[in-house]
């Protein structure tokens, strides 16, 4: 008796540990559920602008309702791979631009032609559109996006006898004038350093590091399109980041969040970032926010400044039943209204042109950045686009920390790149 | 169930209470496992055509990390680690639990108690918050230890900890040293406090010096808690990641990526899950076969 009694305790401990999990909720008649699946939603900054979006699109669209799909940044495009694995795809997808190849072979995504309303289609800027398109079709749509840009501390530039409203236009100029804001020290006696160019061992730095090519007249494809990185531009930018590692000027090894971090802190008077970027650095310390300039990607003496596209964009999972609301919901996300509201929290640029204009109206700091669109280079779509990335960063590492020749690195990026890229 | 004799009722009594746990084993830990094997011979890219997932591929997932050195630098690195990180943890523990264990004798159950608790903070923190933690103070703009060492004159210039290539390993390496080091203490500690005092006062009477008791007495009765827990630390030490990943990502160029980072990297950001199967099945199986051959070495040197 006592054995049986035994058994029976265990069998319904085991049988509550194993009936756990949740049940679907059903949905209600006639309502069509949009599941999002997105990082802003987690995130304190932007947590409050997504939660009225979504009150706002609900009230004006009773037959719809978003259902969160909520990943932190770092795991979503795994997470949604996965979901996609399962047969769970989400119906719209916040992804990075840089995940857009990769998303795109996984199969789990559809085209958006069909999906996004005519409104959408007509006032996207052309370039954002082709950056966003393969073989014909619309995979992405840009919610919001930014190139690499230069911020730079007005204070600082007036402390080392520099006019704040003369940023420096090339790599060039820019290391000059670093130079004189590295002899800078702050309240604590601490070194100030001049520019920011991350290589910290993150697919993002690599992003930056490849506008840092672009704007050298390199890059790591030919004009055919054949992989190619062992040219002179390359080895250009490679050594002009070894330089500023050998003065001192960038802090070295750093990621993004370091460059905020020092930006912050008036330790670090100019660095380059995406406009959203200014987040971090408003989080640490607001009272430097008055004193931030922004102007567009630097150039050099072989190009004008360039970078690749940096965006929020949004994709539509593959076999959605409701990709018509979807749709709807990328027009109300990347209207006008909406993006003035979203811009109180986050510093950003708008794809459509209906929105733009007014964007650039109501936030100064973008204002020398209106004409930014034309600095941008449409990347490859290759799957393996931020493994190549993470080979740029190992690149920028070799010349500064790893004090490798250009000339020997831009051989073995080239040879690595061929492998990440066949 | 009349029919059954007492014992075979037993038996079977226990074979049901063994139910729970085996299936809790076999769905958590046997099922991933035999799948990562089954993964490890097919191909399994995310980010390929649906179609070929799934698709046989014999060793070729093998043949692809063996090619290159990627595969053999993570080894490097992940022995280095270990044989870093397990010696002088052993080292340290060791004396810290032999200095306590004679010093400590004299002090009341009270402040002992407070002493292994403060002793065993850095076991008890979460080791991605011990790696952030970590991650700060080796900040080479504003971390605290290049602060200290700037004060003290000891450094000129801002030593960059996790972003120097001979640097960043050995900045891991303490970091697992500070978070390991109260485990292997707390063992050793337990184990010396069973050891009778007997054996010790004879060797006295003896005229034993105090490094013969020690090579005599204390390691003997030690014997077994060194094994399990030498074991214990490389098997923990050679599969560690979050330290790796909160610090450094596997960089600078390289230099911390060991077995676990390279597994990682491979899926989910190559999003390569056939080869980052093939390498989790090789350690996998190096490890299996070394705990083997720890456990047989020991127990042939107990026989002896």
């Amino acid at each position: 008796m006592k054995k049986l009694m035994i058994l029976c305790m265990l069998a319904s401990a085991s049988t509550f540990l194993f009936s756990g999990g949740t049940k679907e909720a059903k949905p209600e008649e006639g309502i069509k559920t949009i599941r999002f699946a997105t990082w802003g939603v987690q995130e304190k900054g932007t947590q409050g602008y997504f939660e009225t979006f979504k009150s706002k699109f609900e009230a004006s669209n009773p037959t719809v309702k978003i259902e969160w799909i909520s990943y932190p940044y770092t795991q979503i495009k795994q997470q949604v791979l996965v979901m996609g694995a399962a047969g769970q795809i989400p119906d719209l997808i916040q992804a990075e631009r840089g995940w857009l190849a990769g998303m795109i072979s996984s199969g789990y995504t559809s085209p958006l032609d069909n999906s996004l309303t005519p409104d959408y289609m007509k006032e996207v800027q052309p370039a954002l559109k082709e950056d966003l398109s393969l073989d014909g079709k619309v995979w992405g749509a840009v919610w919001i996006y930014s190139p690499f840009l230069l911020y730079y501390n007005k204070d600082l530039f007036r402390q080392a006898g520099l006019d704040p409203s003369k940023p420096p236009k090339t790599y060039q100029e820019a290391f000059e004038y670093a130079r004189k804001i590295s002899k800078l020290k702050d309240k604590d006696g601490n070194n100030v350093y001049g520019l920011g160019i991350t290589t910290g061992n993150v697919p993002v730095s690599g992003a930056c590091l490849l506008s840092v090519l672009f704007s050298f007249g390199g890059g790591i494809w030919d004009a055919s399109g054949a992989i190619r990185a062992d040219t002179d531009p390359n080895r250009e930018a490679l050594e002009f980041l070894s330089t500023l590692n050998k003065e001192k000027l960038n802090p070295e090894g750093a990621k993004l969040k370091d460059h905020r971090n020092l930006f912050a802190i008036n330790r670090l008077g100019m660095y380059l970032d995406q406009l959203w970027g200014l987040n971090g650095v408003k989080a640490i310390n607001p009272a430097v926010i008055p004193s931030v300039g922004a102007s567009g990607p630097l150039g050099s003496a072989r190009s004008m400044g360039k970078s690749t596209l940096e965006a929020h964009i949004l994709m539509l999972g593959k076999g959605s039943k409701v990709s018509k609301e979807a749709g709807r919901l990328v027009d109300f996300l990347t209207s006008k209204e909406m993006l003035r509201e979203y811009l109180s929290v986050n510093p950003f640029l708008a794809a459509r042109t209906s929105a733009a204009a007014s964007l650039t109206e109501a936030e100064p700091l973008l204002a020398p950045l209106k004409d930014v669109a034309s600095s941008i280079v449409s990347v490859m779509k290759h799957p393996n686009l931020e493994a190549a990335y993470l080979e740029l960063t190992n690149a920028a590492q070799a010349v500064t920390v790893g004090k490798i020749m250009a000339n020997e690195v831009v051989k073995t990026m080239d040879s690595k790149l061929k492998e990440t890229l066949k | 169930m009349h029919f059954l004799k007492g014992r075979d009722k037993n038996k079977i009594f226990y074979l049901l209470l063994m139910i729970p746990a085996f299936t809790i084993v076999g769905t958590c830990i046997l099922l991933p496992l035999v799948k990562s094997i089954i993964l490890s011979f097919q191909e399994y890219r995310m980010v390929g055509p649906i179609e070929s997932r799934g698709k046989w591929t014999g060793f070729s997932n093998f043949l692809a990390v063996l090619h290159g050195n990627e595969l053999s630098n993570a080894l490097y690195i992940t022995l280095i680690f270990v044989f870093f990180v397990v010696s002088l943890e052993f080292f340290f523990a060791l004396g810290t639990a032999l200095s306590l264990n004679s010093g400590i004798s004299g002090l009341k159950q009270s402040k002992k108690n407070v002493l292994q608790t403060l002793i065993l903070l850095p076991w008890v923190t979460p080791t991605v918050i011990c790696a952030l933690l970590w991650a700060w103070m080796f900040q080479p703009q504003y971390g605290v230890w290049n602060y200290l060492l700037l004060q003290l004159g000891l450094i000129h210039a801002p030593l960059g900890w996790l972003v120097d290539v001979s640097l960043a390993l050995p900045s891991v390496i303490i970091t697992a040293l500070w978070r390991d080091l109260p485990f292997m203490f707390l063992m050793l500690f337990a184990g010396l406090q069973t050891i009778p005092r007997e054996p010790y006062e004879a060797a006295l009477i003896d005229g034993a010096g105090t490094l013969r008791r020690f090579v005599a007495i204390t390691l003997p009765f030690l014997r077994n808690v060194i094994r399990t827990t030498l074991l214990m630390a490389i098997i923990t030490n050679f599969k560690q990641f979050p330290l790796f990943w909160t610090l450094t990502q596997g960089g600078p160029m390289d230099r911390t990526t060991n077995l676990s980072v390279l597994t990682y990297k491979k899926a989910f950001i190559n999003l390569d899950f056939g080869q980052a199967a093939a390498i989790a099945t090789v350690w996998v199986f190096g490890l299996v076969l070394f705990a083997l051959v720890y456990t047989r070495v020991f127990q042939s040197g107990e026989r002896e």
